[in-house]
């Protein structure tokens, strides 16, 4: 910047210097010719009062007309010379040497006649009476006074300059230092996250390409570490943007804490972090590091109007050993976070290339799931569900089921999770409710029965705005009626966004719409969101089912008096053992489902169960 | 024209030698003082009627200048007419005695003539407008301006400057 700033001064300089020079030669020019007209004029008035005096060769006389020369300081010599060549009179300045008396001759008027120098101006007249040439007048014009005009103008002009210099100096010192610091200002909001202080996902980047490179050259390994922080959204949601922000700054600087001064820490997303630390011996020291990071998030947080548990996943990968450039070291890493989100959160977890794999398979799965969708190679299983006091069958859980060509059948467990982390979650529940409700609607006008159908409901279809309004849409269209359906959604889901999950159920049930909470017992089951959630049912988790009725009993007797305290009806699913069904009856449950009364079954298994327990019941009747 | 200055100039040169042609030194003198004069427009012609007495020696020398022209008028040099006659001149040479009755009869007029007065001329009684003097090796003049205001002539403050004496 500072070279930039001399350079610029110097070449104004040069401009100035250039301009000085033109205007000094110029000058020198105009004052060299003003000094020639002087000449010229004196020499011209001298021929005219001298001619007579030449005519009369009165020589007294014309040096007369000479001496009045000394009025004119700039003529230093001058001279009166007959036609035939001969000196009839001269004048030469006071103190003035003999040579240049002798200078006067009009010899040298032709030689020396030049616009730019500091030579002697020579001039000559000639004298001459009635047209008759009597002889030459010839004056001599020192440049003295010129010169000493010409200095002062040339110290002026150098003066001025140096002035101008200095103030172009100034103005463009103060001006680069301001842009000096406005790039640096420019560079800093560039490169960093505002919210943290750390550097932000472009300079992380840049330095992670930098450290590669030379520890490349080193033969040094370095492991990234990817951190992302759990349910991150559920602490935006529920208390707040400000606290979600002040969040992020503690882990920010848990984060700086748990590495080197040398390591590099960014903010590369709105929970994700990225760790770089350099490994001095053993390739084991990145999931080390990554372990030691995640027990340093897994505390609690002290914000202003909570205190959070913000636990983490973390990838790792490590360079060389498991990717040798940026871009394969960064998805390596990433891959590893997934696994480690997979593995249920709050761990870290190594990259392995068996990792790579499972991530392709995945990545395959969600494309091939995309075209099922499009080309409706999905179908639905329904599993009946029975009222325990009279042992019919009231209804049916609608299950997703994908035989695919060339896998074959493709568990939902696994394919669920793949739509889950893509918007693709939301067509394929899509999918299933249009397929669910139309297939109810053709059961219940065939047998002219009455038995809903329960539909599992995403997070991600919850959280869209139209959500209640597609579910009508779809109603419509298929012309089931609305109590028929039972939507059931997962009390974890609810949970991350209370506000408009609370509005969402409300509009269903305004609808008609039958709700229920899946999974209860499993996630924070608390009292009181009980109350404030307008839910038909609520489905007691398979694994308090499972171990009755030898143990368990307790808390299962406890969900159903509370429900009923509630007036909620309760679902018992996986009973597997006529104990299990055995106990539930006593215990008061209401409906139960599993493998005991029924399989997931084809639409066709469905309509055949039902149109059976027709004739069993009408017989009774 | 050229053949005069050449002359004047040989006169010049003479006189640096001490050799002094006179004569030729007076009619140059006279030739040139016919170029600093300026007559009046009426008495504006063709011609420059110099009257001298061709029997002097100073006479003939002027009659060598017959035809040269000064300021696009030629020189007539004439001898001294008689009486009345002398106001036709437009310069008088006085030398001799009989020059000097012509200048008595045109000193009583005021007309418009160059009185000029030889350096030996012996005669002094009546006015002239210049008069020629020796002075030393040199010759020199004098001038009545006065006299030449009479006569309605203009002189050059060229030659007044020239001049040893203007009275």
């Amino acid at each position: 910047m500072k070279e930039m700033a001399r350079v610029k001064l110097a070449g104004f300089g040069v401009a100035l210097l250039v301009s000085g020079l033109v205007l000094l030669i110029y000058q020198a020019l105009s004052l060299r010719a003003a000094l020639t007209d002087d000449a010229n004029m004196q020499a011209d008035m001298i021929a005219d009062n001298v001619s007579a005096a030449l005519m009369f060769n009165d020589v007294r006389s014309a040096q007369e007309v000479l001496h009045s020369l000394r009025l004119m300081p700039y003529v230093a010599s001058a001279g009166i010379y007959t036609v035939e060549g001969k000196r009839f009179a001269s004048y030469a300045r006071p103190g003035a040497s003999a040579r240049a008396l002798a200078e006067a001759n009009p010899a040298n008027v032709i030689a020396k006649k030049r616009r730019l120098s500091f030579d002697d101006v020579f001039v000559a007249a000639t004298i001459a009476q009635n047209d008759k040439t009597l002889g030459t007048v010839v004056v001599v014009a020192t440049t003295e006074q010129m010169t000493k005009d010409l200095f002062h103008y040339a110290a002026f002009i150098g003066g001025a300059s140096l002035c101008a210099l200095w103030i172009a100096f100034v103005v463009t010192s103060r001006m680069s230092a301001r842009i000096a610091q406005a790039e640096k200002k420019l560079e800093y909001l560039a490169s960093t996250d505002p919210l943290t202080g750390l550097p932000n996902r472009r300079a992380f980047y840049e330095e992670l390409n930098e450290r590669l490179q030379r520890g490349a050259l080193a033969c040094s390994r370095a492991a990234l570490i990817l951190v992302d922080l759990d349910d991150f959204k559920n602490v935006n949601d529920t208390l707040g943007h400000g606290a979600g922000d002040e969040l992020l700054k503690h882990v920010s600087v848990a984060l700086r804490q748990s590495v080197r001064i040398a390591d590099l820490v960014s903010r590369i997303g709105g929970d994700e972090f990225a760790v770089l630390v350099a490994i001095t011996k053993e390739k084991s020291e990145g999931i080390h590091t990554a372990e030691r990071i995640a027990r340093a998030l897994a505390r609690p947080f002290d914000l202003p109007r909570a205190s959070i548990v913000a636990s983490a996943s973390v990838g790792v990968s490590v360079f060389p050993d498991d990717a040798v450039d940026v871009a394969s070291l960064v998805s390596s890493a990433d891959i590893a976070l997934y696994a480690a989100k997979s593995a249920g959160k709050n761990a870290a977890v190594e990259f392995h290339p068996s990792m790579t794999v499972e991530a392709r398979r995945r990545a395959r799965l969600e494309t091939e799931l995309r075209k099922a969708l499009e080309t409706d190679a999905l179908h639905l299983a329904y599993q009946p569900q029975f009222e325990c006091r009279t042992g019919r069958m009231i209804g049916a859980e609608a299950l997703v089921r994908w035989a695919h060509p060339v896998d074959g059948e493709i568990s939902p467990a696994e394919f669920v999770p793949v739509a889950e982390d893509s918007e693709l979650i939301v067509a394929l529940g899509q999918w299933v409710l249009r397929r669910a409700c139309r297939d109810a609607a053709r059961w219940n006008a065939e047998q002219g029965n009455i038995m809903h159908v329960a539909v599992n409901v995403s997070a991600r279809q919850l959280r869209q705005v139209q959500f209640s309004e597609d579910v009508k849409a779809v109603l419509a269209e298929s012309g089931l009626s609305p109590h028929l359906l039972e939507l059931e959604l997962t009390e974890s889901q609810l949970m991350a966004n209370m506000t408009a999950g609370v509005e969402a159920m409300c509009q269903l049930r305004e609808a008609g719409i039958r709700l229920s909470l899946d999974d209860f017992g499993t996630g924070y089951s608390s009292l009181s969101y009980l109350q404030s959630f307008p839910v038909n049912n609520l489905k007691i988790d398979r694994t308090f089912v499972k171990p009755l009725p030898q143990a368990g009993q307790p808390i299962v007797t406890a969900i159903i008096s509370m429900a009923h305290s509630f007036g909620i009806a309760v679902v018992a699913e996986g009973v597997e053992e006529p104990a299990q069904l055995a106990w539930l009856d006593d215990a008061g449950c209401d409906i139960v489902q599993g493998y005991l009364l029924g399989r997931p079954m084809s639409f066709e298994g469905i309509t055949d169960l039902l149109r059976s327990e027709c004739e069993d019941t009408e017989p009774s009747a | 024209m050229l053949a005069l200055a050449a002359c004047a100039c040989t006169c010049l040169r003479a006189q640096a030698y001490a050799q002094v042609d006179l004569y030729s030194l007076e009619a140059a003198y006279i030739y040139n003082f016919t170029e600093f004069t300026e007559w009046p427009a009426a008495q504006a012609g063709g011609t420059l009627v110099v009257c001298a007495n061709p029997r002097t020696e100073l006479g003939a020398t002027l009659a060598k200048l017959d035809g040269h022209s000064v300021s696009g008028k030629a020189w007539s040099v004439k001898p001294i007419p008689e009486g009345a006659a002398v106001a036709a001149c437009n310069v008088l040479v006085v030398d001799d005695t009989a020059s000097s009755a012509a200048t008595k009869a045109a000193s009583v007029r005021d007309g418009p003539i160059l009185v000029v007065r030889a350096a030996d001329a012996d005669t002094s009684d009546y006015p002239c407008v210049v008069t020629l003097v020796r002075d030393g090796d040199r010759l020199r003049f004098d001038i009545d301006n006065k006299e030449a205001a009479r006569r309605h002539l203009g002189l050059s403050s060229k030659l007044l400057r020239l001049a040893r004496n203007v009275s």
